[in-house]
């Protein structure tokens, strides 16, 4: 596919709510890594990761038909649907998930790696990884493990062994410093 | 809407965990009631939520097992005709089925449903049944009815939800139809109504809060399992 005929997003998802299949494989094609990477994230297990990356791309293509672009990016939606039945997986499988630090250095990693997604995930996936790496390392902990584990304060305060309020205090601090972050780094980009 | 007391300052934790998609069902009720009055912290919460989805994109893409690509494309080839992944539990075949012999004026609860005296519909129908989703998650069932007059019976069970949900059609011609507000007990409730046009003709099924705030909605288009009742 020539790079200057590739559809967008939106455009994908008005074919597959057409029931049209180039649209439905072109939306998997450019999706599958993401989602399945996210699920592997938060899963750590490549098994239940391709369960759960199936069923988000197939509710993707299920509620293609009443995507509001008002309402954030395509992008954004495909990721909150995998996020969400992943920790759903994670919940009913009661397992463990990744260490939030070695998720953060394994994508760390990975970014010298050469990558297959679109310029901007791979500026977004830059840009939240600085700001991560800015702020306390419990800080940074607490959002992850409430961010892509769907930990709340209290599952925070029993994992890290330390009072509630911490927990609540790490979690507000940690999101609030990489808002500030990640604001910086936009007016300095100007 | 109850007088709000509170100021944005004392809300700051709960505006944070919200953003996470981390807080629980009773605060995450005051903190949207809070939030529907104060511009403030509406505006604060768009900020995190920002903020938020940005850490979705930390895992970095994997490519996916041999067959992934072909297992998902053939899986949504057979979806199409007739999806066959839903199958009606027990004790959803009997409230559905129960509301069919019911008598109904508007809108209904479950509780008032089957302590009226009853009336056979005329005509038997087919009714079909659709998932309620909010943001990703499966929170409820919609059961259509096709017969005369076409109705709908609705459960739902969403964390946070207000305590009234207000529910809203829209057809395949972009109308939206009023149905109804019904209340809700801890995000959970269930009601049915008479509905004004032929369910073919509804397009998205919508429960909002009185701000106008989708607490959940499902979609008519493309995911209907048809049986038909046994009255």
């Amino acid at each position: 596919m020539n790079s200057n005929a590739t559809p967008s997003d939106e455009a994908l998802l008005a074919g597959m709510a057409s029931g049209d299949e180039v649209s439905t494989v072109a939306f998997v094609r450019r999706y599958q890594r993401r989602v399945f990477g996210l699920a592997v994230g938060i899963l750590g297990d490549r098994g239940a990761a391709e369960d759960v990356a199936q069923e988000a791309l197939f509710r993707a293509w299920r509620h293609a038909p009443v995507f509001d672009t008002r309402r954030g990016s395509v992008e954004n939606w495909v990721l909150t649907i995998t996020r969400n039945l992943s920790i759903d997986a994670l919940r009913k499988r009661r397992s463990t998930p990744t260490d939030p630090d070695e998720l953060v250095a394994l994508a760390r990693a990975s970014t010298s790696a050469p990558m297959e997604e679109a310029v901007d995930s791979r500026s977004m996936s830059t840009s939240i990884l600085h700001a991560l790496e800015s702020i306390p390392s419990d800080q940074r902990r607490a959002v992850v493990l409430a961010s892509l584990y769907g930990r709340t304060a209290l599952e925070i305060s029993e994992i890290e062994s330390i009072p509630l309020g911490t927990s609540k205090t790490r979690i507000r601090a940690g999101l609030t410093k990489l808002r500030s972050i990640l604001e910086s780094d936009v007016e300095s980009s100007r | 809407m109850t007088m709000d007391i509170h100021s944005h300052d004392d809300f700051q934790d709960e505006l944070v965990e919200f953003a996470l998609g981390i807080l629980d069902g009773r605060a995450r009720a005051a903190l949207v009631d809070h939030v529907e009055s104060c511009p403030e912290c509406t505006e604060r919460l768009q900020e995190l939520s920002a903020t938020a989805d940005l850490l979705m994109y930390i895992p970095v893409g994997v490519e996916p097992p041999l067959g992934f690509e072909s297992g998902i494309i053939e899986r949504i080839r057979q979806s199409q005709p007739l999806p066959s992944r839903w199958r009606p539990r027990g004790w959803q075949l009997l409230a559905a089925a129960a509301v069919v012999v019911v008598s109904f004026g508007l809108g209904w609860t479950v509780d008032h449903a089957v302590s009226k005296p009853t009336t056979p519909v005329q005509a038997a129908g087919s009714m079909k049944q659709h998932v309620l989703e909010a943001s990703g998650h499966d929170v409820g069932t919609v059961y259509a009815y096709s017969g005369s007059p076409a109705w709908m019976f609705v459960t739902v069970d969403v964390k946070g939800a207000p305590s009234t949900v207000r529910c809203t059609i829209i057809t395949t011609s972009g109308t939206h139809r009023f149905i109804g507000t019904f209340a809700l007990a801890s995000g959970r409730g269930s009601w049915g109504a008479n509905l004004p046009v032929s369910f073919k003709s509804v397009r998205n099924v919508v429960l909002s809060s009185d701000s106008g705030a989708v607490v959940a909605q499902f979609d008519n288009s493309t995911w209907n399992y048809p049986y038909t009742t046994t009255n």
